[in-house]
C-alpha cells in the first residue's frame, strides 16, 4: 500500500496506533534480514524481529521526525537488540564486534549459512568490525549512508569516508594479492 | 545475489565522489563489491511468521490506543487498576495457557489479548484519579444523550420523558423475580421462607412464580405471633414534590474499542478456532488470586461493575465432614462478632488497600438488608440463634446528595462489603459500579393524599395475615427525598434507573424477628406510582397463605384480596 511515511508516523504518534501496521508491512522483511545477517539463526532472528517492532510501537511517540529517518531509528532498535541478545548470551563478548558474534562454530547458526559465514569472514577478516558492519549494511541491506550513519551513531560524511577507506583497502589488498600471485607465477617460470 | 546496475552504479558514484581517482580502478572495485554480495547469506523468510507477528503488533497497537482513553475519564472512577492488579493481585491467572500445541507466538498473542482483556477494561472501569460526586451538567441542545466516552462521571441532562414510559415490568413477570432476589438473603439467613419480596411487585406481580409453584414453602411459617402492621404518618404536613423531577438512568457499559475477532485472530488454543466467531464482545472477566485468602475479581464491562469475592479454595475450610458436634463447636458465637467499629475498620482498610474511593458514599453502616442484631434481639429462641459467618457493611451511595434505596425492603444501596468473622477479613465486595447517568424530567405525583395513603399502607410490599392476626401501629416520620433503584426489564437492555422517591422512616420499629424495614419508600414518578397504587387509591396487600391449600401445593397462585376490601389493614 502506498503511503506517506511521515503521515503514518504522525498518525501513530497522535494515538492511532493501528496505523503502525502499515509501517510493519513496509519494514518487516528488511528488519528481519538485517537481524538474520547478524545472527544467522531463524528463531533468534524472528524473536528479535518481534521485539524490534513491539519496542518501536511502544516508543514511536518518542521518535522525532526532524532528527533522522524512521528506518534508521528502526534499524538502531534492531541493532541494539542484537547487541543485547549477545550480551546476554556471551558475557565476555566484544560488543563492538557484532559481526564476529555469529560464529560458524555456533550451534545456533543455520547449517546452510555456516559455510557462507566462513567465506565471508575469510574475505573480510582484515577489516575492522566497524568497517565490516558498515559494508554489509551498505551492500547486503542496501541502506543509504544517511540511514547507516543514524543507526551506527555516525555522521553521514563519516560513514561515507569509512566505506571509501574500506573499499580502497580491500582493493589495495586485492591488488597486492594479485601482485603476489603473478610474482610467484613468474618466479616459477 | 548480485546487485542490479543501478545499485552498483550508486555505490561506485559514492566512492568516486570521495576519490575520483578510483574510477581507474573500477573493475577491481566491482569485483570486490560483487564478491561481498555473493557471500550475502540466504534468507528463508517465513511468511507465516510475518502474519503472526502482524496480528500481535496490531493487537498491541489496539491495546495502546485503549490505554490512552483514560485521559477523558479523569473525574469519577473508583480504583487504580494498575496498582490493584499488579500489586495485591499479583498471583492472579486469567487463564492457563500452557496447553499442548500452543507455540510461542500463540503465547505472545494470548499475552497481548490478555493485556487488552485485563488492562483496558480495568483501566476504563477502575482508574482513579480525582473522584467526584456526580453532579448535573452536560445538557444537550437536541435533548439526545451526549454519552460520554467510557465512564466519565456525569449526570447528563436529556429531553423530558427520554426513557419512554416508566414501569411496565409487571407485564413481563420480572418484577416479582427482581424483588424476590433482593430479599432472598434475609429469608435464607433466618431459615424462614418469607417470600415477602416475591409478592411485593404490585398488582400483576402478586401472582408470582413462588406463589404459583411454591405454596408449600410459603405455608411453612415460623411458630411466632403473626402481626399485621398499620403505618400511621406522624410527621409535619406533607409537601408535594415538584411537578417534574429528573429520573436518572445509569449509563452502564462502554465501548472498549476492542474488536475481539481481530484481537484473537490467529489465536487457537487447540480446542477451537475462536477467531471463527464474528462479532465477539467482552462481557465478563474473571481473575483469580491463587494464594492464601485469595480473591476472585469479576469485571463486567457491559454492566460497568466489579465484584470481588472469596476464592474459596484458598480460604480456610472447616473439616467437620458431617460431624454435628464439630460444626456446633465451630459455630460463630455472639462474643466472636467484633464491634461495629472494628468491622468498619476491616472494610475501610480493604477499600484503602485496593484504592476503592469512598468519597461518593456516605458513612458505612453495619447490617444492610439483614441486620443480625435486630434479628437476634427479636429472636424468640436466642439459644439456638445462628450467628452469621460474615456481616455486611454498606457504604451508601449518594447521587446528587441523595441516598439510594431499595424499593422493596427499604435498605440503602451502595457498596456492600462482607467481613468474614473468623478470618476478620473482607470476604466479598459487590455493588461497585460506574456512576454515569442520563437525566430526564418526568412527571411526579403531586397529590400528597395519594402519597401518604401509599406510605401508610406500607408501600409496595405489605403483607396481610388475615383478620385473626394482631394489628400493630407503626409511626412514620417526616419523609426525606431519595431515589429508589428501579430495574426496567421491558427490553433486553435491563436498564437501571433511579426514581425520585420519599423515604418515610419508621419511628418505632417493632420487636419482630420477621421485620427488617427501617422505613417506607414511596416512588414519586407518576408512571411508577400508578402501577404500584391503582387509581381507586387502594393497593391490595399480599395475603400470606398460612396452611397448605386444599388442592395441594403449587396448584394455584396466591390470590390477592379484592381491591375494594375496605378492612384490609396493610401489613408487613
Amino acid at each position: 500500500m502506498a503511503y506517506d511515511e511521515a503521515t503514518i508516523i504522525r498518525s501513530c504518534q497522535s494515538g492511532k496506533s493501528e496505523d503502525f501496521a502499515l509501517i510493519y508491512d513496509r519494514y518487516i522483511r528488511q528488519i528481519y534480514n538485517f537481524i538474520y545477517y547478524k545472527t544467522l539463526h531463524k528463531e533468534t532472528a524472528e524473536d528479535l524481529t518481534s521485539q524490534t517492532f513491539m519496542k518501536a510501537l511502544k516508543a514511536i511517540g518518542a521518535f522525532k521526525t526532524g532528527s533522522g529517518t524512521f528506518s534508521a531509528w528502526l534499524y538502531m532498535i534492531a541493532r541494539n537488540l542484537v547487541i543485547d541478545h549477545y550480551r546476554a548470551a556471551k558475557n565476555d563478548a566484544n560488543l563492538e564486534d557484532i559481526f564476529d558474534l555469529a560464529s560458524d562454530a555456533d550451534p545456533l547458526v543455520d547449517t546452510d549459512n555456516a559455510i557462507t559465514l566462513e567465506k565471508v569472514k575469510s574475505y573480510l577478516v582484515k577489516l575492522k568490525p566497524e568497517q565490516r558492519e558498515l559494508v554489509t549494511m551498505r551492500l547486503w541491506d542496501g541502506l543509504g549512508f544517511k540511514e547507516i550513519a543514524a543507526a551506527l551513531g555516525l555522521t553521514e560524511a563519516n560513514s561515507k569516508m569509512i566505506f571509501y577507506r574500506t573499499m580502497t583497502k580491500m582493493r589495495e589488498e586485492l591488488a597486492f594479492l594479485i601482485f603476489c600471485l603473478l610474482y610467484s607465477l613468474i618466479s616459477t617460470i | 545475489m548480485k546487485l542490479n546496475d543501478i545499485q552498483l552504479k550508486q555505490i561506485l558514484t559514492d566512492l568516486y565522489t570521495l576519490d575520483a581517482g578510483l574510477k581507474t580502478k573500477e573493475k577491481e572495485l566491482i569485483a570486490i563489491i560483487e564478491k561481498i554480495t555473493e557471500y550475502k547469506p540466504q534468507v528463508d523468510f517465513d511468511e507465516a511468521f510475518a502474519a503472526r507477528l502482524r496480528s500481535e503488533v496490531l493487537a498491541e497497537a489496539r491495546a495502546l490506543e485503549n490505554k490512552k482513553i483514560p485521559s477523558f475519564i479523569s473525574n469519577f472512577t473508583y480504583m487504580n487498576p494498575v496498582r490493584f492488579l499488579a500489586g495485591k493481585l499479583k498471583h492472579m491467572n486469567a487463564t492457563d495457557l500452557k496447553s499442548n500445541g500452543v507455540n510461542k507466538f500463540t503465547y505472545a498473542a494470548a499475552g497481548a489479548a490478555i493485556a487488552i482483556v485485563i488492562i483496558v477494561p480495568a483501566v476504563l472501569l477502575l482508574n482513579s484519579q480525582a473522584p467526584l460526586a456526580p453532579t448535573k451538567e452536560g445538557t444537550t441542545q437536541s435533548g439526545k444523550s451526549a454519552r460520554p466516552t467510557a465512564f466519565a462521571s456525569k449526570i447528563n441532562k436529556v429531553a423530558a420523558n427520554f426513557f419512554g414510559k416508566l414501569g411496565g415490568n409487571a407485564a413481563t413477570g420480572n418484577a416479582a423475580k427482581s424483588a424476590g432476589s433482593e430479599t432472598s438473603g434475609s429469608g435464607s439467613a433466618s431459615g424462614i421462607a418469607y417470600g415477602r419480596g416475591g409478592g411485593g411487585g404490585g398488582g400483576a406481580a402478586i401472582a408470582s412464580p413462588q406463589a404459583a409453584d411454591g405454596s408449600a414453602k410459603l405455608g411453612i411459617m415460623p411458630p411466632i405471633e403473626l402481626k399485621n402492621y398499620k403505618f400511621v404518618y406522624k410527621g409535619e404536613a406533607l409537601t408535594a414534590p415538584s411537578e417534574t423531577i429528573d429520573v436518572l438512568k445509569r449509563v452502564k457499559g462502554v465501548d472498549l474499542g476492542v474488536n475481539m475477532s481481530d484481537l484473537i485472530a490467529g489465536l487457537n488454543f487447540g480446542l477451537a478456532d475462536i477467531s471463527t466467531f464474528s462479532g465477539l464482545t467482552l462481557q465478563n472477566i474473571t481473575l483469580a488470586q491463587k494464594s492464601d485468602f485469595g480473591y476472585m475479581v469479576n469485571i463486567f464491562p457491559d454492566e460497568g461493575s466489579v465484584n470481588i469475592s472469596q476464592n474459596w479454595g484458598y480460604w480456610p475450610m472447616d473439616k467437620c465432614a458431617g460431624d454435628a458436634a464439630c460444626f456446633a463447636n465451630l459455630r460463630v458465637k455472639e462474643t466472636d462478632i467484633p464491634a461495629d467499629s472494628d468491622l468498619i475498620s476491616v472494610a475501610d482498610a480493604f477499600l484503602a488497600e485496593h484504592n476503592i474511593d469512598k468519597s461518593v458514599y456516605g458513612e458505612p453502616e453495619v447490617g444492610g438488608s439483614y441486620d443480625w442484631r435486630i434479628m437476634y434481639e427479636n429472636s424468640p429462641d436466642k439459644a439456638n440463634y445462628y450467628f452469621p459467618d460474615a456481616i455486611d457493611i454498606t457504604y451508601p451511595l449518594k447521587v446528587d446528595g441523595k441516598n439510594i434505596y431499595d424499593e422493596w425492603n427499604g435498605t440503602k444501596q451502595g457498596i456492600t462489603v462482607s467481613v468474614n468473622i473468623k478470618a476478620k477479613k473482607v470476604a466479598n465486595l459487590y455493588g461497585l459500579t460506574t456512576q454515569n447517568y442520563d437525566a430526564s424530567p418526568y412527571a411526579m405525583e403531586t397529590d400528597v393524599k395519594k402519597l401518604l395513603a401509599y406510605a401508610e399502607q406500607g408501600g409496595s410490599s405489605g403483607y396481610y395475615y388475615g383478620p385473626e392476626a394482631k394489628t400493630v401501629d407503626l409511626e412514620l416520620g417526616d419523609p426525606v427525598s431519595v431515589y429508589i433503584r428501579y430495574y426496567d426489564y421491558k427490553t433486553s437492555s435491563n436498564n437501571e434507573m433511579l426514581i425520585p422517591a420519599y423515604y418515610f422512616p419508621i419511628n418505632n420499629p417493632p420487636k419482630d424477628p420477621n421485620f427488617f424495614r427501617k422505613g417506607i419508600v414511596v416512588p414519586l414518578a407518576k408512571d411508577i406510582l400508578a402501577e404500584r397504587f391503582p387509581a381507586n387509591g387502594v393497593n391490595p396487600p399480599v395475603p400470606m397463605p398460612l396452611s397448605e391449600p386444599a388442592g395441594g401445593a403449587g396448584t394455584e397462585p396466591a390470590q390477592p384480596l379484592k381491591s375494594d376490601t375496605p378492612t384490609s389493614a396493610p401489613a408487613q
